[in-house]
């Protein structure tokens, strides 16, 4: 007998006498959670290419909007009902476990953009902009931070409401570690999450940089997951190049380390198009992004160093943690896929039905389904 | 409104409008993009920032629920926010459903 086949006999003896007392663990792998009209919820196996839960979300509702995974990538919190509503779905069973109406009067209409979750799963910061609708006008009430228990049931009422919040708040993101409360609106906000006290103020609309205008964002699509950064497309002018120049519209990554807490604004070199969303690379040092193209930025050099066409236009660019994938969704059905190193388009998910996205979130979480 | 310098009323609640004191109105707030879309003055994306019409969404049934469910286009489609929530609950699918998507009409 070979010393190798003595060595593999071992092995196989050694598990023969383990086996009845192992435990089947399933892996944790990556998935998709993305959103449709009118109700629905997705989880898709990117792995796989294949859309492995569709549920249904409970109540009214015509476009689910934000979506918030749990740290633990069970649970995604989304936003429905018309932009009133928070609801907390079980991605393996499609069970709702959580739900709040962000309206807490019946005289009040309340909407909400902003929504995010502490980093132990325990609490939801929902930014609400609740107003009187008289007959002749729309009453603005106060805006506020509710804060909801995750453990409150279908039927949560805020554990917590921090007041003295800004209005035009579009989405709310927590510090790796829980300690800060970012908003971002026309100025970009630290807050403490416990009084919801600005710290600090990144000035967006309200910056005085010289020679350029203060900037356009448009984003409620949070999606750092894969690199520990918040990003945000951003475009302004130069002034001191005619309004017909191409070369006097810049646009811009702002960027936020959810870790240290650091700002930066990476400016591009392309041509002018539009970005609808730019997500970064695990690795950071590059970026995906586009609307009607998929573009590959270097955030080294500050550039475009590849772009290609899409199907259509696309509002969502994410990255795999692997790196090696973006994935490309929003506005119609299709989840798209290209190759991080190439833009090589590696295939599609196309969700059942074809219902739209629109504007709903398009999240990565780590989990484990039966 | 004393303040109205450029504007000139013209139908009666406009003039009463223009003659109301300041004095003992509420502050008007500047509100985020959603409350009721009927509140939004934003006539969509005629033209894209750069003055042309290459960066607008390809097709525009691709845009068209991003754009109407936040409250976008509101010239064109009903407020889904307030008035009319269902307006396009059976077409999820702008490119394929686009024929059900019905005008609406102030209700009796």
């Amino acid at each position: 007998m070979t010393k190798a086949l003595k060595r593999l006999l071992g092995v196989l003896c050694v598990a023969s006498v383990l086996a009845p007392f192992s435990v089947t663990v399933a892996a944790a792998a990556e998935y998709l959670v993305t959103v449709a009209k009118p109700n629905r919820l997705f989880v898709v196996d990117m792995k796989a290419r294949k859309v492995v839960r569709d549920h249904v979300i409970p109540g009214e509702g015509s476009g689910p909007q934000t979506v918030v995974p749990s740290p633990d990538g069970k649970i995604a919190y989304v936003l429905t009902n018309n932009w009133k509503t928070i609801s907390g779905i079980e991605l393996n069973t499609g069970k709702e476990v959580f739900r709040a109406d962000s309206s807490h009067a019946d005289d009040e209409r309340t909407i909400v953009m902003g929504m995010t979750i502490s980093p132990d799963g325990k609490k939801i910061y929902s930014h609400e902009v609740p107003a009187k609708i008289l007959i002749d006008e729309y009453q603005p009430q106060p805006t506020r931070i509710s804060i909801y228990n995750t453990n409150a049931g279908t039927a949560a009422k805020p554990a917590k409401i921090l007041s003295n919040i800004p209005r035009r708040i579009a989405l709310l993101l927590m510090s790796d570690d829980g300690t800060k409360l970012y908003a971002m609106g026309w100025d970009f906000y630290t807050m403490d999450p416990e009084t919801g006290e600005i710290t600090a103020t990144f000035p967006l609309r309200n910056w005085n940089r010289p020679g350029i205008t203060p900037p356009d964002m448009l984003n409620f699509w949070p999606m750092p997951e894969s690199s520990g950064m918040f990003s945000s497309v951003m475009g302004y002018m130069r002034t001191d190049l005619p309004a017909d120049d191409p070369k006097a519209y810049v646009t811009a990554l702002l960027t936020l380390d959810l870790k240290s807490g650091q700002f930066d604004i990476v400016p591009i070199n392309m041509d002018p198009e539009i970005l609808f969303t730019a997500t970064i690379a695990p690795n950071r040092r590059v970026a995906f992004g586009g609307f009607l193209g998929i573009s590959k930025i270097d955030l080294l050099r500050g550039r475009v160093v590849q772009r290609e066409e899409l199907d259509h236009s696309f509002y969502q660019f994410n990255v795999s943690k692997s790196g090696n994938e973006v994935y490309v969704g929003g506005t119609m059905c299709t989840i798209a896929i290209y190759a991080t190193h190439d833009l090589k388009k590696l295939g599609k998910v196309e969700l059942p039905g074809c219902p739209d996205v629109g504007g709903g979130a398009m999240r990565l979480v780590n989990t484990t389904l039966d | 409104m004393t303040n109205m310098k450029h504007l000139k009323p013209l139908n009666d609640k406009a003039k009463l409008l223009a003659n109301t004191d300041d004095a003992g109105r509420d502050e008007v707030y500047a509100m985020q993009t959603v409350v009721g879309c009927t509140s939004s003055l934003d006539p969509g994306w005629e033209v894209d920032p750069f003055g042309s019409v290459a960066s607008l969404c390809q097709p525009m049934e691709a845009d068209l629920y991003g754009c109407t469910d936040p409250c976008w286009w509101p010239a064109q489609v009903p407020d889904t926010i307030n008035t009319y929530p269902n307006w396009n609950k059976d077409a999820p699918s702008g490119q394929n459903d686009w024929r059900k998507l019905e005008a609406i009409y102030p209700e009796e």
